[in-house]
């Protein structure tokens, strides 16, 4: 069982809830059950499987997960107490060389800090038994338990939870101090989660900490050939209040210099430092991490072969190289497919520009560079490391470009699965504009919260300028 | 030092000249190579697949120098093991022995002392004293090995980071290695020996043109030269942008990876600052980060950065895919930060 698999999520939701007069489980939380709420943010992190056990109440609370793809387990011996439901979820956990343990009542936690425990879990020798989130030296919950500990999670006494451990195993936890104390907070009962909500920021209240700006372009900025409402003011405030900018796109295939001509025609006048596509991502990864005389095989259009060759790589006919590029290649063949194939299979490194598996022509959707991956993974058995949304690396591009941090930089997109996933994970603020791909519809079905919606760029300005005015 | 020359300080060539003008056959050689080397042996008599006569004339004209250990400290969780070892003129070198997860690891010295001055380093407080010959680098590993055979085990990789700046003893460093890679000496597998160097640029240009499969660790500690020269005085003669031209040669001609070493100061090398020049230095370079929390030793004020920031340290790094691994200490209840048993015993 390798370690590079991903690390499984429990969510342990069996308990009773006196104290609540109705299943807390099901407390609205951002507009979902609360159950609800943390399955998304442990799938926003990218955990897998996720697996959550009820007990009380189960009947009641197992229909909120239905459209979910999380796995439901019962303990019928709920009421024995935590130590029963975390026994019970390391028996389906044989595949995952880590899990973290997540408790229904910390609402705050983000795809972010548990990404951050996971990283600190890899990246750590010896390896760690648990990384749990520490506020002032005190041990936090959600925790993260290393598989070396499964054994004794699955004997754990019913009355007592995983923390049973720590004592035993003291030297084998890594703290990870957490910067907002908030991160942690539990809501053990009715009046303490009144005061979270109270608690819990008026989302536009960050607007005024924002410093820069990575926004998608394509129904953000314009639809087809039209601007969209908001425009001009929008890089009119950028401009007054000092704010950097960088506007990114997974699209491979236009150059920098076109999107500035583009932007020239709606009458916004930027410079190509401002725009950053996944071949131009790409490259600068590659620039960073290929060793010096590095070959590549591209499979894609000529816009990413001239981003590769300007940054001096040496582009191969496919018969070897130590990296394979598969950008959108509307020419792609099943000899393309084979050379890609054989050379991944040796061992060459498999790179992808961007996921979109389909993009809309009139005529529908048809398809995009990951489905020439998905092709390649089902041949080759190995997965691509994406450049694009929402992945990191472009957004993590964008801001070293601009020296910005993520903290304080807002990503604006329209499309929930890329841009403002890709923002959650890396812990960046993010607002949602209505003026593209999804509907307000949308937003309330999928596991995918932005921070702020807003119907188009031109309420976001107006709303963003107000804060900054009324400081 | 005895008058009489080190057997463990002979490559194979020059033993088999020597046994040639004794009018020895050839296969003789290989054959007392097998002894030293793989069988371990400490004594010439023990050498039973020789004539007698030649284990005399071996005993009349050489010696099998071996250290002796003058004191042992084995930390709390048995995962680590110090030993202080005195050699033939009586100067002393560490050899630290890790186990971890069925690996046995060796940490050997190259010299008595170190003239580098590395301001958090105990061996670097004491100054140089003189260069390690190449049997006494080797029979470091072959203490450590001789007692792990004894328990059907044996050591999976050698560490040149001890005592000592190795490539300010290069001969003998690199006979050294050639022997413990000798498929009819030591026999260790190239890619299991890691050598680590403070960034002699020189010897790194000249390790590159070696044709070795060894692994080079760089100690870096700081990504601007005026902090890394305050912790690593050697950074005044070999600033970042020669260490670094130094690096972009080897790995041009090598190809392998390179490891940095990063011991993490509190509030000195672990600000965003150093994160992100580290990040710049690195962009673009076959390379891996090691994070080491300091092991505080005696004569150095610094502290291990704290958890908080060892946490935004990384995060920088992970931000920028800078591969990394953060080190938690290891055997810090006995000192096994090199110099440090050698400090202790000579001031009690």
């Amino acid at each position: 069982m390798s370690s590079d698999n991903p690390v499984a999520a429990v969510l342990l939701a069996a308990g009773g809830s006196s104290r609540f007069g109705q299943p807390k489980q099901l407390l609205e939380w951002e507009g979902r059950p609360l159950i609800a709420h943390l399955a998304d943010v442990a799938w926003a992190a990218g955990l897998s499987p996720i697996t959550v056990i009820l007990g009380a109440e189960a009947e009641r609370i197992a229909p909120v997960l239905a459209e979910r793809s999380v796995r439901v387990l019962r303990n019928y011996r709920w009421a024995e107490g935590l130590g029963s439901s975390v026994a019970l979820s390391v028996s389906v956990l044989m595949n995952s060389p880590a899990a973290v343990f997540l408790q229904v009542d910390q609402p705050f936690v983000t795809p972010h800090l548990l990404r951050a425990l996971v990283s600190q879990w890899r990246n750590t020798i010896p390896r760690p038994g648990i990384v749990a989130p520490t506020w002032e030296e005190r041990l936090g919950s959600p925790v993260l338990f290393d598989r070396m500990l499964f054994p004794e999670l699955a004997q754990l006494a019913a009355d007592v939870g995983g923390r049973a451990l720590f004592k035993a195993h003291a030297e084998k936890i890594l703290p990870y101090p957490v910067t907002d104390p908030l991160l942690l907070a539990d809501a053990d009962t009715p009046d303490v989660f009144a005061q979270l909500q109270s608690l819990r920021r008026d989302p536009a209240a960050l607007l005024p900490s924002i410093r820069a700006v990575i926004s998608d372009m394509d129904g953000v900025l314009w639809r087809g050939s039209s601007p969209l409402p908001g425009l001009r003011n929008f890089f009119v405030l950028l401009e007054e209040h000092g704010l950097d900018y960088m506007l990114v796109t997974n699209n491979a295939n236009q150059s920098v210099a076109h999107y500035v001509e583009k932007l020239k025609h709606l009458g916004i006048s930027t410079t190509p430092n401002h725009v950053l596509n996944s071949a131009e991502a790409t490259g600068d990864y590659l620039a960073q991490h290929a060793s010096p005389h590095a070959t590549v095989y591209v499979v894609g259009g000529p816009g990413l072969r001239e981003v590769l060759t300007h940054r001096g790589f040496v582009l191969t006919d496919g018969n070897t190289a130590d990296y394979v590029v598969v950008g959108w290649n509307p020419t792609f063949t099943w000899e393309d497919m084979a050379k890609a194939t054989l050379l991944i299979r040796q061992g060459a490194r498999f790179i992808g520009t961007n996921p979109d598996r389909s993009f809309p022509l009139e005529k529908g959707l048809v398809p995009g560079a990951g489905a020439q991956l998905a092709l390649l993974e089902a041949a080759t058995d190995v997965a691509p490391f994406v450049i694009g949304k929402p992945e990191p690396v472009l957004y993590e591009q964008a801001i070293v470009r601009m020296r910005a941090s993520p903290e304080t930089t807002l990503v604006i997109g329209d499309r929930l699965d890329t841009d403002i996933l890709g923002g959650l994970r890396l812990g960046m603020p993010t607002a949602m504009v209505l003026s593209g791909i999804n509907s307000l519809e949308d937003v309330h079905r999928s596991p995918i919260h932005p921070d702020l919606i807003f119907d188009d760029l031109e309420s976001l300005t107006a709303a963003w300028r107000t804060r900054l005015e009324n400081r | 030092m005895t008058e009489k020359p080190n057997l463990y300080d002979w490559d194979l060539p020059e033993l088999e000249t020597q046994l040639a003008a004794w009018g020895q056959p050839s296969y003789r050689a290989r054959q007392i190579w097998e002894w030293l080397y793989q069988r371990l042996v400490t004594d010439f008599d023990a050498m039973s697949s020789l004539p007698k006569s030649l284990r005399e004339q071996l005993a009349a004209h050489t010696t099998l120098a071996m250290p002796t250990v003058l004191s042992r400290q084995e930390s709390l969780d048995g995962e680590t093991r110090k030993d202080l070892l005195a050699l033939a003129d009586g100067e002393q070198v560490e050899v630290v022995l890790m186990h971890y997860i069925e690996r046995h690891s060796a940490c050997l010295s190259t010299q008595v002392g170190c003239a580098m001055s590395c301001a958090f380093c105990a061996t670097g407080q004491m100054g140089f004293v003189r260069q390690l010959s190449s049997g006494e680098i080797v029979a470091q590993a072959l203490h450590l090995q001789r007692e792990l055979l004894t328990r059907a085990e044996s050591l999976s990789n050698i560490v040149l980071m001890g005592m000592g700046e190795p490539l300010l003893n290069y001969d003998a460093t690199l006979t050294a290695i050639r022997k413990l890679v000798h498929p009819r000496g030591f026999g260790m597998g190239q890619r299991r020996i890691t050598l680590s160097t403070v960034g002699i640029a020189p010897g790194i240009r000249r390790l590159a043109e070696e044709s070795l499969q060894i692994n080079l660790a760089i100690s870096l500690h700081a990504a601007t030269d005026a902090l890394r020269q305050q912790l690593m005085p050697v950074n005044r003669k070999y600033p970042l942008d020669a260490l670094f031209s130094a690096v972009h040669a080897y790995l041009q001609a090598t190809n392998r990876r390179v490891t940095f070493e990063w011991v993490l100061i509190h509030e000195l090398n672990d600000t965003v600052e150093q994160a992100e020049a580290l990040a710049a230095r690195l962009s673009g370079l076959l390379a891996h980060v090691n994070l080491i929390p300091l092991n505080p030793t005696a004569g150095f004020a610094g502290r291990p950065s704290s958890q908080e920031r060892i946490a935004a340290f990384t995060e920088i790094l992970e931000r920028r895919h800078i591969a990394h691994t953060v080190r938690l200490r290891r055997g810090g209840d006995i000192s096994a930060g090199c110099g440090q048993l050698r400090r202790r015993v000579q001031q009690a």
